[in-house]
């Protein structure tokens, strides 16, 4: 069964080149656009008990709500608290990545530095 | 000859009011308040001199002068006490017809006060020597006093209710109390030629300068504190200099005089220090003032900084997104193509496409250059350290990714290995990454034959990291600019790298500086290589 990634983003093009590369590397994408929409699916896993992401990728400027929100809300949760988080963004502000690795963030990506294929390598490696 | 303390009263009162007129006035004469207090203490002064006057007189024609000269006096003190409450209170503007009118009834009061209409003649009342016979109009004076004088009253009251400052009310405060001393004890002058009564409350003429005075003091009424103290001495020095004039024998004038001396030496010593501490308090005061707008201003401009600091940071925040999601697409696109996700591609299309990968990479390090150049300019923390970083594992990073340029230029990039393990350092994994890569990629880049060779080593408490090149070398002159953020490179750099901007080595010394490191360099000259020195501090 193919390990499933959230992949909260809101640039398509990002998502595009991404998505690819982590479905070519046989994993499952669910690609949520928004931090709300990020927090209802999490909240439906311990509510509902929808199925339980492998790994999230998180982006941290989202439309609404910031990222490290939704990394709250998935610590918040008993069911979800465990995911392994790798923040993936634009971002290369200390501040912001503290924040992330205070919240159990496992990694703090650039996005310019880690190309489609560098990604999923990574994440391959992480969930052997 | 012996003086009655009616007498006396008048006297003092007469004194007193002439010199706290002069004293105030003279502390600021730009000020139109201490102006129209000088000319009211002039009328309290010549209508307390004018009844010591009349009632210390032995001939009739002596009394009905200072009969003339009480009346006047008399007269304008409450034209210009409403005028000095008006213009103390601001509001003389409101009240200007008023004010003319008070001035044109005590005009004509005082060209009427030498008619038989207001004063028929003196003669001996209650004691006294001599006292005003009233003419049939003199009722016009107590009226007129006592209305100007209560109006002041209301205007006072008025303001005392609705001002918020309490400075002023504790002014008004007092004013108040001086006016029920003042002009509740002048007006029972009223009383023996109004109703066959002896003026009793005269005396309590002479509690009014007390209460100014303990405003002028207490509550700065006119900015003055010493005011009191000088008057306090003066009306003593009055009193005893009354004495020893008067003294019934030459025992009570040794006793008088001796007093006299001793009084007046210890009142001026008394003046002296009053005034140097009022000086003192005035100075600090005023200091005080200054320090509280200095820190207000101070204030100011820390929370606009910090205003500005944080739309700087929102700023540079918005920056990175928008330069580098593009970018991140680019690079991705890219990716995708090489790898085949969009079929074979031909190798001229492959060759073009992998140009434009390093065109792209290029362009991603150009914005991460400019993006840390204005952090650091900006004073930003851009490093966060870590203890027991071990270096050996970057620095291999660092030149696996540098190989293939150094070889697509057909030099050499050596590691040679420390013999034992290179022990921990205190680094930020990501920000040490850049500035070794900088400073090697900067050797390779001004290098064309031989190479770069890596070197480690201990100190004492540092660890030190060593890239010696082959390349062109650098001259003395060069050497100070070359990680001062000066971005100008040499001409002769500008031949060997066309496209270099001279950011790198400026952002490699920003973050060795953030690890509480140094980096310099060292070159014989022109042609003869360089060698970098990084150093930094062990866990």
């Amino acid at each position: 069964m193919k390990k499933l990634i959230f992949f909260i983003e809101d640039d398509l093009p990002t998502i595009e080149v991404y998505k690819i590369s982590l479905e070519s590397a046989g994993f499952g994408v669910q690609v949520i656009e928004s931090g709300n929409k990020a927090v209802e699916e999490i909240k439906k896993i311990a509510e509902e008990g929808n199925k339980k992401p492998d790994l999230v990728l998180l982006d941290l400027i989202l439309p609404d709500i910031n990222g490290i929100e939704v990394l709250k809300e998935i610590r918040k949760l008993e069911e979800t608290k465990d995911i392994p988080v790798f923040i993936l963004t634009n971002y290369s502000d200390k501040k912001l990545q503290k924040a992330g690795f205070d919240l159990k963030s496992e990694k703090f990506l650039l996005k310019t530095d880690y190309r489609p294929q560098k990604l999923a390598e990574l994440v391959k490696k992480r969930l052997k | 000859m012996s003086f009655t303390f009616f007498q006396i009263s008048a006297l003092i009162t007469a004194f007193v009011s002439f010199f706290l007129g002069i004293s105030v006035y003279s502390r600021d004469r730009k000020s139109r308040i201490n102006l129209f207090w000088l000319f009211i203490s002039f009328s309290i002064s010549m209508w307390s001199m004018g009844l010591f006057g009349v009632v210390f007189s032995e001939d009739r024609t002596n009394a009905w002068f200072w009969q003339h000269v009480l009346d006047v006096g008399g007269i304008m003190i409450p034209v210009l006490y409403f005028t000095f409450v008006l213009y103390l209170l601001k509001k003389e503007k409101e009240f200007l017809r008023t004010i003319v009118l008070s001035w044109i009834v005590g005009i004509i009061l005082i060209v009427l006060s030498f008619t038989k209409l207001f004063k028929t003649d003196i003669s001996s009342k209650f004691g006294l020597n001599y006292w005003i016979d009233p003419g049939k109009l003199y009722f016009l004076f107590p009226l007129i006093f006592t209305f100007f004088i209560a109006l002041s009253t209301f205007v006072i009251i008025k303001i005392y209710y609705q001002t918020h400052d309490a400075i002023l009310r504790r002014q008004l405060k007092w004013l108040l109390f001086a006016q029920v001393f003042g002009f509740g004890g002048g007006i029972t002058n009223f009383f023996p030629q109004l109703f066959n009564l002896y003026p009793f409350g005269n005396y309590l003429v002479i509690l009014y300068v007390v209460c100014i005075s303990y405003a002028a003091i207490q509550h700065r009424l006119f900015n003055i504190r010493l005011i009191a103290t000088e008057m306090l001495v003066f009306a003593v020095w009055v009193f005893l200099l009354v004495k020893v004039a008067f003294s019934k024998d030459q025992v009570d004038l040794i006793i008088n005089g001796g007093l006299l001396i001793l009084v007046f030496i210890a009142g001026g010593l008394l003046i002296r220090s009053v005034w140097k501490e009022v000086k003192q308090r005035e100075k600090m005061e005023q200091m005080a003032k200054e320090l509280e707008r200095a820190y207000n201003v101070e204030k100011e401009a820390r929370a606009k900084i910090q205003e500005l600091d944080e739309a700087k940071t929102q700023f540079l925040m918005a920056t990175q997104h928008h330069f580098r999601t593009p970018l991140t697409s680019m690079r991705g696109y890219i990716d995708l193509i090489l790898t085949g996700t969009y079929g074979k591609i031909s190798p001229k299309v492959k060759e073009a496409v992998l140009k434009l990968e390093t065109s792209t990479i290029r362009l991603i390090r150009i914005v991460n250059e400019l993006l840390d150049v204005s952090q650091f300019q900006l004073g930003k923390k851009v490093v966060s350290l870590e203890a027991g970083i071990r270096i050996e594992p970057i620095l291999k990073e660092v030149l696996d990714e540098l190989k293939f340029t150094a070889k697509s230029k057909g030099i050499y990039l050596k590691f040679e290995r420390p013999e034992n393990p290179l022990p921990p350092a205190m680094a930020d994994v990501e920000k040490l990454k850049v500035a070794l890569y900088n400073i090697i990629d900067n050797g390779i880049k001004y290098t064309n034959k031989g190479g770069i060779t890596i070197r480690c080593r201990v100190l004492d408490n540092e660890l030190e990291i060593m890239s010696k090149d082959t390349g062109i070398g650098i001259t003395p002159e060069e050497k100070g600019g070359l990680f001062a953020g000066i971005f100008e490179r040499g001409k002769e750099a500008k031949k060997v790298f066309t496209t270099g901007r001279g950011i790198g080595l400026y952002i490699s010394g920003q973050i060795i500086k953030a690890h509480n490191g140094k980096v310099w360099v060292e070159s014989e000259g022109r042609g003869k290589g360089s060698t970098f020195h990084i150093r930094l501090p062990l866990s």
